[in-house]
């Protein structure tokens, strides 16, 4: 089954901005400071700059099998049996990041502006809008995204404001690298679910047009290329105004930074921040939940309304089990090792196959 | 058919877009807390004294709203459960969102400040910008005195003190920059010290030095803050200095900072480091009789004067943090950044002990206001 929606360079760059900018943000100071101290702002952008390059790979994989989605290359890869659990488990892979999201935002609303609200309600909300939001089409969901991009500019000018009083202190950060550089770089998979999002690239970019071009990576490099810069920016601000010490003890800098800058109008700049964060959250769900929404469709043969509440009712499902179940921490490091799994090595091994069997390939591609 | 189902579905639904209202809260039922003041009893309890305003807005007075203020007061093994007990004795809840103003005890500082806040950095209602003070005695005598004597109480005390950081004569804190003083093992700070002065009048006297997270007992004059928050580029929004000079008209000149640099100068001395402070200041003279700043040589005169003056009272400031131990001007933080091979060397509990500083204070005068 051959994609027919076709998307620009531009609408490439939304769609992954959007599934890369999420819940990791707000962590990912706490992170990259518990991976390589003053030092993690280095991390991040080590990590920015060799997901750069890793697209690459991922690209010398999709070209090969042109207008395909990862849903639809494993089969075309693997064969039956093999190929349809690679489909149901990349399937399942975007529900459970879904169902991610959803506890992580949970946690945080919680924590920060409703103490006394039941988690299930904001949950049944998430679910309730997610059906909404994915039964729509490829056009649809990329149309909400760009409009989005604006929220993205806003959260991008908020952590500025910290800078605004003369509290930070730049001696923070010095010397820089004294943590080591074995350590910097073996941060690197510690924070590498703040970056998760860079592999819905296997979905989308099958709708790009010219896919075995060099230029058709564009979107989405420079989509990986704004977040680097931002995350990076962002880490930066938080390490100049917390201390090493002082930031082991608060997993959400940026947050607690603007609960205490007091401009003329607002009192808590921590809700509003708040406020854009949900929107800009609630597009990384929407991105992965479309794709959950494509994998079910594809497998069962579904159309959008009936996959797309299939698919709300797994994530409805992951999401309370890994409310009741499992502790946060927990759910932090699994995701790790699911986020390396399937954005990393699934992808590494397919290309290495079709590269030994010969399968797929541009020259097959230009005989048809 | 078809049509009112699918209303009846999007009312069911929209129920779940009313989520604020599980955390809603009213302000005729809380009890707003403008002002505090925490204490350590003899039993090493937490004792909260809170000024709280108290808004009646009821269906009795026909939407008409009257404002007072009450004094509430109770004590607890941590602080939250001591405004826990203050909530208790209040007919709505104990809010301290809008808290502008924390006064701590003397006992209290001298024990462990951090311990007494911990609570407000983990409730995210808690108004971290509120400022932070320290009183000689107990700090429930000062808010039962402001609750007496002043009219506008709150409102008074926390315009006293942003009259005063404005002066540069106080460092301008919170408890957000107390959590971060704390926490960073290369500096320590002063706090506001306020006490009841002559005549019952509430004022602000000078600074109180801590170590760590202890108050080391030792003062600092509203002069000596200033001088240290000029060496820390600190200045409010003007700072004025007085000096007594050797004139045959008068014996002292009052003049402004218009600008000022300073410099740092790390040198390694066996175990210890030698710092030398360099503290460039262009000023403004505001209050100088004698017209005679035309003549070129009675400036530079007074430059050297002043120069001499304002060096000799850094001098001394210094000495009194030497033996508060209290590294102020965040020394250690400037070693871990741009000396890590110094700061190994003395690194620990101690380490300004280890800090030998030479202060330095260079005058100009730059102008004179509207006349030479």
């Amino acid at each position: 089954m051959k994609a027919k929606t076709r998307i620009s360079q531009r609408e490439l760059f939304f769609a992954v901005l959007q599934s890369m900018v999420g819940v990791g943000i707000l962590a990912l100071p706490y992170h990259a400071n518990k991976a390589a101290g003053s030092d993690g702002w280095i991390t991040v952008l080590l990590l920015g700059v060799s997901l750069q390059v890793f697209i690459l790979v991922l690209w010398l994989l999709l070209r090969r099998f042109p207008n395909e989605t990862i849903f639809d290359l494993s089969v075309s890869l693997a064969g039956k049996p093999i190929g349809i659990l690679l489909h149901i488990a990349y399937t399942f892979y975007f529900l459970n990041i879904v169902a991610y999201i959803f506890n992580i935002t949970n946690d945080i609303l919680i924590r920060w502006i409703l103490p006394e609200t039941p988690s299930l309600v904001l949950l049944i909300l998430g679910t309730a809008f997610f059906v909404y939001a994915c039964m729509g089409s490829l056009k649809n969901v990329i149309a909400l995204f760009s409009f989005g991009f604006l929220f993205i500019l806003i959260l991008w000018l908020i952590p500025l404001l910290t800078l605004a009083e003369p509290v930070y202190d730049v001696r923070y950060i010095l010397p820089i690298a004294s943590a080591g550089w074995q350590e910097i770089v073996g941060g690197v998979y510690y924070i590498l679910p703040a970056f998760i999002g860079f592999e819905t690239m296997l979905v989308y970019f099958a709708f790009v047009e010219k896919p075995e071009r060099f230029s058709s990576l564009k979107g989405a490099a420079f989509a990986l290329l704004f977040v680097t810069v931002f995350y990076t920016l962002v880490v930066l601000i938080s390490m100049i105004v917390f201390s090493e010490s002082e930031m082991q003890l608060i997993p959400e800098p940026v947050l607690y930074k603007l609960r205490t800058i007091t401009l003329t109008v607002f009192q808590r700049w921590d809700l509003v921040f708040l406020t854009l964060w949900t929107g800009i959250v609630a597009s990384s769900a929407i991105s992965f939940g479309f794709l959950g929404t494509m994998g079910i469709g594809k497998l069962f043969r579904l159309k959008r309304l009936p996959a797309s509440i299939a698919a709300a009712l797994i994530v409805f499902i992951l999401a309370s089990f890994m409310y009741l179940m499992i502790p946060l921490p927990d759910l932090g490091k699994s995701l790790r090792v699911i986020s390396l799994v399937f954005g990393v090595i699934l992808p590494v091994l397919l290309l290495a196959a079709a590269v030994i069997f010969k399968r797929g390939g541009i020259s097959n591609a230009k005989e048809k | 058919m078809r049509k009112k189902s699918r209303l009846f579905l999007t009312l069911l639904l929209s129920v779940f877009l009313l989520t604020g209202c599980w955390d809603e809260r009213l302000l005729r039922d809380v009890r707003i807390v403008y002002l505090s003041g925490i204490d350590l009893t003899e039993e090493e309890f937490y004792e909260i004294n809170a000024l709280i305003r108290d808004l009646n807005i009821g269906e009795s007075t026909r939407g008409e709203r009257s404002v007072t203020n009450i004094l509430a007061g109770a004590t607890g093994a941590t602080l939250r459960e001591a405004s826990l007990q203050v909530d208790l004795k209040l007919a709505g809840t104990f809010d301290s969102a809008k808290g502008r103003t924390v006064i701590v005890g003397e006992e209290l500082a001298k024990n462990n400040i951090f311990k007494a806040f911990d609570t407000s950095f983990r409730d995210p209602r808690i108004n971290i910008s509120g400022k932070v003070v320290v009183t000689d005695g107990r700090a429930a005598d000062l808010v039962k005195h402001l609750s007496e004597q002043e009219p506008e109480k709150a409102e008074f005390f926390s315009d006293l003190i942003e009259s005063s950081e404005d002066a540069t004569e106080i460092p301008e804190y919170n408890m957000h920059l107390l959590f971060s003083s704390l926490l960073d093992e290369g500096k320590d700070f002063i706090l506001p010290f306020v006490r009841v002065g002559d005549r019952g009048l509430v004022k602000v006297d000078g600074g109180a030095i801590f170590k760590g997270d202890q108050f080391t007992g030792i003062y600092t004059t509203i002069r000596e803050n200033m001088l240290l928050l000029l060496f820390r580029e600190r200045m409010g929004k003007q700072a004025v200095l007085t000096s007594a000079i050797e004139h045959e008209a008068v014996d002292s000149i009052s003049y402004k900072v218009d600008r000022l640099k300073t410099k740092t100068d790390i040198q390694q001395n066996g175990e210890a480091a030698d710092v030398k402070l360099t503290l460039e200041l262009g000023v403004e003279v505001i209050d100088y009789p004698p017209a005679d700043l035309d003549e070129e040589k009675q400036v530079k005169k007074l430059n050297q004067q002043l120069s001499q003056d304002l060096t000799e009272q850094a001098k001394a400031i210094f000495e009194k943090l030497a033996e508060a131990e209290s590294d102020v001007l965040s020394i250690g933080r400037e070693l871990m950044a741009y000396h890590p091979e110094i700061w190994e060397t003395i690194e620990g509990d101690e380490y300004y002990s280890k800090i030998n500083v030479y202060p330095e204070v260079r005058v100009t005068i730059e102008g004179g206001g509207l006349i030479i």
